[in-house]
């Protein structure tokens, strides 16, 4: 009976023991070496930036959210702010703003003639196959600077952009 | 002489199991000072950007003065270590069951070599 008994109890601690392990980082930290302190000139990469141009008083503005790539490269469209300076008459003000930052962390002014020149541009790679993406406001003041356009070369730029144009989705 | 071993002997092996088993099924704690860097970073300056435009792009590069200080230091990590009971029937059964597998298994073995096939007993013949 004792021999049974304490084989029972043996047979159970043998099967029922099981251990885990776990790690507590606590708070308490103590200094090994001096701090040691330097200053560096580096790229901003995977940052968010939103680009903004100026308000028209019919409520049009261009607001894009952008990153930067992990070289600090931000690639801005100029199209649509192209379209927005020669349909509006203006020298459109580009605003790049850090959502850390309470001002503009850059600004550019396009003005009639760089607009141009970027019209000039994407006509000629439109005219070699590449798609062109606008968002849908943007795209309908597209047929409206067409049908306004002051001079048949620019015409053609634009006409030539429109063959290639494909609607941008608002998740893009 | 044979009930005194077994009066004494039973009792001194219940108590060395106790004791192999009883550190198994309790908790420990162990400190370590891990080495880590505690980095600091604090803009110098505003941002600034590069800029080119080609095929009716505008690229930014952006870049920033930083000023980091680092220090290196050791943090308390506590290593916690414990033994617990879980056990069920279907462990015990398994364990039970295993241990009996093994001595059906050893005696027959010796079932086989000393009875079944006996030289002793074939010379004889």
């Amino acid at each position: 009976m004792k021999t049974s008994s304490i084989l029972f109890l043996a047979l159970w601690l043998l099967t029922g023991c099981a251990s885990r392990t776990w790690i507590e980082t606590t708070e308490t930290t103590r200094a090994t070496g001096p701090t040691t302190e330097s200053v560096e000139n580096r790229r901003l990469s995977n940052e968010y930036f939103e680009l903004r141009t100026d308000l028209e008083p019919d409520g049009f503005t261009i607001n894009e959210t952008l990153t930067a790539d992990d070289e600090g490269r931000i690639v801005i469209d100029l199209l649509a702010p192209a379209l927005q300076c020669l349909h509006y008459g203006h020298d459109v003000q580009l605003e790049l703003w850090s959502y850390d930052d309470t001002s503009p962390v850059y600004t550019r002014a396009l003005t009639a003639e760089q607009s141009r020149d970027v019209i000039r541009e994407i006509s000629v790679q439109a005219k070699l196959g590449e798609e062109i993406l606008l968002r849908r406001k943007s795209a309908s003041m597209l047929d409206r600077v067409i049908d306004a356009a002051p001079d048949q070369e620019l015409r053609d730029q634009l006409e030539a952009i429109r063959m290639k144009l494909k609607i941008r989705l608002a998740w893009e | 002489m044979s009930q005194r071993l077994t009066n004494l002997g039973l009792p001194l092996a219940f108590c060395a199991a106790l004791i192999l088993t009883l550190p198994a099924c309790s908790s420990s704690e162990f400190r370590r000072w891990d080495p880590e860097v505690v980095v600091e970073e604090e803009p110098v300056d505003k941002a600034e950007f590069t800029e080119s435009i080609t095929a009716g792009k505008l690229t930014l590069t952006a870049t920033q003065t930083f000023r980091t200080r680092e220090t290196p230091i050791e943090r308390l990590t506590l290593v916690h270590e414990e033994t617990y009971s879980d056990m069920d029937w279907d462990n015990f059964g398994l364990t039970f069951f295993a241990i009996l597998g093994g001595i059906i298994s050893v005696g027959l073995y010796f079932v086989f070599a000393f009875v079944v096939f006996d030289e002793t007993k074939d010379n004889e013949n």
